[in-house]
C-alpha cells in the first residue's frame, strides 16, 4: 500500500460548462481527518465530487485519492472508498439483504457481520423492501453499506440533507466513531454548516466554482469575526478590511477575516465570534460588499 | 460479477415471469391445437373444408412452431432494467462502485444469453412435440429458420442497446425504445415489394369462387412461404451461428462503449 499524507489531493482542477466553471480548485483532505466541503446550491460541490470519482471528464487538473491517480487507478481506489449520495442507488424492490448480496460480490472486503451489526444498531429490517423505508432509514442503510467493506475514505455528497436533527446527530456520531481509526478520512459536502461545525476538522468553502477558504475549521472560526456597530461607525471601516457587511435599520454587521488585526485597528468596536454559516453568508455576498 | 447479474435478474424478473408463462403456455396451446386437428373439432373443419382447412392447418402449424421462440426472445430484452435504473440515476451512481465497464456489460449480456438459451430450449421442445404429432420434419432446416429470426431480433437489440446505455432521461429512453426502427424500416423497404408481388401472384392463382385442388393449395402456400425466404436462409445457413455470434459481439462492444463513456 502506498503511503500517503492526504486522503484526497486536488490540484488545479478546471472544468468548464456553459454558464459555470470550476475554476482552479485546489484543496487537500489530510488522512485521518474529516473535511467539510461547504457552499450554496450550485456552488460546485457535486461537480467537484463527480470529478474526484471520475464520473465526469475534466478540462485539466490532477486528482489523487489515497495516494493514487483517480483515473489510472480508478477501480483500485473504488474498492477502498465509499460514496454516499443523497439518494440510495438501488431500486425500491430491493431489501437490505438483497443489497448485501449484490455488494458482497462487488467489494472484496465486504463484511456481512459488520453490515448486519449496523442494521441491528440502526433498527433496519433485513427483508423489507427499501421502497417502504423512510428517508432517514434509507440514509442509514447507505451508511451501513458504506461502512461494511473496510473503506478508508468516505465521500458524502449532501448525505444529511432532508434528515431530521435526531437522525443527523446519530449519523454524525457514527462518523466520529469511524474516525477513531487514524487511517480513515471523510469528505463531507453539505450546506448544513451546523453539522460540519460539530464534526469537521477542516473546512473548504466553494462559491461559484472557486475555493474561497480552505483550512482548519477552528483556525477559520478563530480568525474570522463579526463587527457589530452603528451605520455611522461602519463608515469609518475601510472597504479592504472587511469581506462584506450586512446593513439593517439597527446598524451594521461586518465580517472580517483577521479578527485580531481588526480588534487592534478598530479598537472600541464590538467584535464577536462567528459561525460557519455566517462566514458562508458573508462570503457569498462579498462582491456586493454591502447588503441587507 | 454474480452480484451484478443477480441485480439485473431481480429487475427483469417481473417481466420474465409473464413472458415465460406465455411462452410455455404457447407450447401447451400448440400441442392442444394439433391434437384437435388430429382428433377433435378442427379435424372436422379440415375434412369438411379440405382446401382452406388444410391451408389453415399449415399456417397454424408454422405460426405455432416459430411464435414460441420469438415470444421467448423477449426474455433477452433488458429495456426493463434500463427503465428501472432511470429513477435511481444508475447510469451515474453505478460509477461509485469498483466495477469495470467490461463487467457491467458482461452482466447485462449474461441476462441476454440466458434469455436466448431459454428461447432455444423452448423452441426445441415445442418443435419436437409438434413434429412428432403431425409427422412433419423437425431438424436443421427449422433450426436454421429459428436462428434467422434470432438474428433479426439481435440486430434490433444491438441498435437499441447502443442507444439505451446513453440515456439519462425518460425522453431519451422513449427515443431509444424506438431505435429498432433503424433496422425495421430498411427491412420493410426491401421486403414489402416482394410481399406485394407474392400477394398479387396468389390472387391471380385463386380467383374468387374458383375451386382449387387441396393439394395444389397446400403446395402453393408452402411454396409462397418458403421459396424466397428459403433461398436467403440456405445461402446463409452455414454462417448462421457466426452471424449470431457476430451480432452478439457487436452489441456487446457498442454497449461497452456506451457504459465506458464518462459524462461531460
Amino acid at each position: 500500500m502506498t503511503d500517503f499524507e492526504n486522503a484526497i489531493e486536488i490540484a488545479n482542477l478546471i472544468k468548464k460548462y456553459d454558464g459555470f466553471t470550476l475554476d482552479n480548485v485546489n484543496f487537500n483532505v489530510p488522512k485521518g481527518s474529516i473535511m467539510g466541503f461547504i457552499g450554496q446550491n450550485g456552488a460546485g460541490k457535486t461537480t467537484t465530487i463527480r470529478a474526484l470519482l471520475n464520473i465526469i471528464t475534466v478540462d485539466s487538473g490532477k486528482i489523487q485519492l489515497l495516494g493514487m491517480d483517480n483515473i489510472k487507478d480508478e477501480i483500485e481506489i473504488k474498492k477502498r472508498i465509499s460514496v454516499v449520495f443523497d439518494e440510495l442507488p438501488f431500486q425500491d424492490i430491493f431489501s437490505a439483504k438483497q443489497i448485501a448480496r449484490i455488494l458482497c460480490d462487488i467489494y472484496p472486503k465486504w463484511d456481512n457481520q459488520v453490515y448486519e451489526g449496523y442494521l441491528e444498531r440502526f433498527q433496519l429490517p433485513m427483508k423489507k423492501k427499501v421502497g417502504e423505508f423512510s428517508k432517514g432509514m434509507k440514509m442509514k442503510l447507505q451508511i451501513a453499506t458504506a461502512l461494511s467493506h473496510g473503506a478508508e475514505l468516505l465521500i458524502m455528497d449532501e448525505a444529511t440533507t432532508g434528515l431530521d436533527p435526531v437522525v443527523r446527530n446519530e449519523i454524525l456520531d457514527i462518523f466520529l466513531e469511524y474516525l477513531q481509526d487514524e487511517n480513515h478520512s471523510i469528505l463531507m459536502s453539505s450546506h448544513i454548516t451546523s453539522d460540519l461545525e460539530k464534526v469537521a476538522d477542516s473546512v473548504t468553502f466553494i462559491d461559484k466554482g472557486r475555493i474561497l477558504i480552505s483550512g482548519y475549521k477552528d483556525e477559520i472560526l478563530e480568525n474570522h469575526g463579526v463587527i457589530k456597530c452603528s451605520k455611522k461607525d461602519f463608515q469609518d471601516i475601510e472597504k479592504e478590511d472587511f469581506i462584506s457587511a450586512r446593513l439593517s435599520d439597527f446598524g451594521a454587521e461586518v465580517m472580517v477575516s483577521d479578527k485580531f488585526a481588526m480588534k487592534r485597528k478598530y479598537d472600541g468596536l464590538l467584535l464577536e465570534n462567528t459561525t460557519l454559516e455566517e462566514i458562508m453568508l458573508f462570503y457569498v455576498n462579498r462582491t456586493k460588499k454591502e447588503w441587507s | 460479477m454474480k452480484g451484478l447479474i443477480y441485480r439485473d435478474f431481480c429487475l427483469v424478473k417481473k417481466n420474465w415471469i409473464p413472458v415465460f408463462c406465455i411462452s410455455v403456455g404457447s407450447v401447451i396451446w400448440n400441442i392442444l391445437v394439433q391434437l384437435s386437428f388430429e382428433y377433435g373439432n378442427l379435424k372436422k373443419l379440415v375434412e369438411e373444408n379440405s382446401g382452406s382447412g388444410e391451408l389453415a392447418r399449415t399456417v397454424i402449424y408454422y405460426m405455432g412452431l416459430y411464435m414460441v421462440p420469438y415470444l421467448a426472445l423477449i426474455l433477452m430484452d433488458t429495456l426493463s432494467v434500463i427503465r428501472a435504473d432511470l429513477p435511481v440515476r444508475w447510469a451515474t451512481n453505478r460509477k461509485i462502485f469498483p466495477v469495470t465497464a467490461l463487467q457491467w456489460t458482461a452482466s447485462i449480456y449474461s441476462i441476454k444469453v440466458i434469455g436466448l438459451l431459454i428461447s432455444v430450449v423452448l423452441f426445441l421442445i415445442n418443435g419436437s412435440v409438434m413434429a412428432h404429432m403431425t409427422g412433419n420434419s423437425f431438424g436443421i432446416y427449422e433450426f436454421n429458420n429459428m436462428l434467422l429470426f434470432a438474428c433479426f431480433y439481435l440486430a434490433f437489440d444491438w441498435v437499441q442497446m447502443a442507444f439505451l446505455v446513453r440515456v439519462r432521461t425518460e425522453k431519451e429512453m422513449n427515443s431509444a425504445s424506438a431505435s429498432p426502427l433503424l433496422v425495421l424500416i430498411p427491412m420493410f423497404a426491401v421486403l414489402f415489394p416482394k410481399a406485394k408481388a407474392y400477394s398479387a401472384k396468389f390472387e391471380t392463382l385463386i380467383p374468387e369462387n374458383a375451386a382449387i385442388e387441396a393439394q395444389e393449395q397446400i403446395r402453393l402456400t408452402k411454396g409462397l412461404l418458403q421459396s424466397e425466404f428459403g433461398v436467403y436462409r440456405d445461402a446463409v445457413a452455414p454462417y448462421l451461428w457466426l452471424i449470431v455470434l457476430a451480432l452478439f459481439a457487436l452489441g456487446f462492444y457498442l454497449t461497452y462503449l456506451g457504459i465506458r463513456r464518462r459524462e461531460k
